[in-house]
């Protein structure tokens, strides 16, 4: 069963999910709550179902979020690892931006952190 | 020689934090010619002020934000008049501490990320981290009477 696409609107972001297939998050904006979370954790919920269902890649697009604070970096970052993980991995690409320089110097690291399941394209 | 100061005291109110992260950039780039040091100060910024807002700063309600940038670099300085948890204060200086004792900030932030990945950590700094690895800053911090004051200085002005 495909989950219907999903998009999300807070203040100064929008962020669009689809299931098709392979999954695909798109983030555009700006994250810098306090509780992050509080919002993402359904979303992110849905993704992990969808990957246990048998998606087993998923692009998340960076291109067009302009900043992320260090709260929801943290959260991004130990989901990308959990789900690059599990068994079998989710094979997981980031397409980020050279614009933004906190996309450019922090995807490489986390890269190098999580592992070959995480690739990130700077285009 | 071109010099921009910018001088807040403003309340503890969490949405006020993008409005100064989107005002520092544009302050910034009256002066230098690359957009990454503007980003770099705007980001630490933003990561100062919630870190001064998340620890402490409610008890007094006001928090200051001063910013000088020069030919020669940029000096931040974020300071919170209200005192803190002894335990806060001395997390804050040891992360400090610990950022400062590696070599390559960019060790220092691979170390912070490891941790939340493989433990599951909680924040723990990772705001200061990454204004010494994203922003190439020297971060220190001042604790007296005048409450707790966290300096970054960004003196890597190239791209």
């Amino acid at each position: 069963m495909i989950s219907p696409p999903v998009v999300l609107e807070r203040e100064n972001l929008i962020v669009r999910a689809s299931f098709e297939g392979s999954v695909v998050l798109q983030l555009q904006g700006v994250i810098r709550d306090s509780s992050p979370d509080q919002w993402l954790s359904p979303l992110m919920e849905d993704v992990e179902d969808a990957v246990q269902r048998g998606a087993a890649t998923m692009v998340v697009d960076l291109q067009e979020l302009e900043y992320m604070n260090a709260v929801g970096f943290r959260i991004l970052a130990g989901w990308l690892k959990r789900l690059c993980c599990r068994v079998p991995p989710c094979e997981v690409t980031l397409r980020a931006s050279r614009r933004h320089r906190w996309q450019a110097m922090a995807l490489p690291a986390l890269r190098g952190v999580v592992g070959r399941e995480l690739q990130v394209e700077h285009l | 020689m071109s010099e921009a100061r910018y001088y807040l005291v403003m309340p503890c109110d969490w949405e006020r934090i993008e409005q100064v992260r989107r005002s520092v950039g544009p302050c910034l780039r009256t002066i230098y010619g690359n957009r990454a040091i503007c980003d770099a100060v705007a980001m630490s910024s933003a990561e100062l002020l919630e870190n001064a807002m998340k620890h402490g700063a409610a008890e007094q309600g006001l928090v200051h934000f001063s910013l000088k940038a020069a030919e020669d670099g940029v000096t931040l300085r974020v300071r919170n008049p209200a005192q803190g948890q002894p335990a806060t204060r001395e997390a804050l200086r040891a992360v400090i501490e610990w950022i400062n004792s590696f070599e390559d900030p960019y060790q220092a932030y691979v170390a912070r990320l490891t941790e939340i990945c493989e433990q599951g950590g909680g924040e723990g700094g990772l705001g200061l981290v990454r204004i010494a690895y994203e922003g190439r800053a020297r971060i220190q911090c001042y604790i007296s009477t005048n409450g707790i004051e966290v300096e970054a200085i960004f003196t890597h002005l190239e791209d």
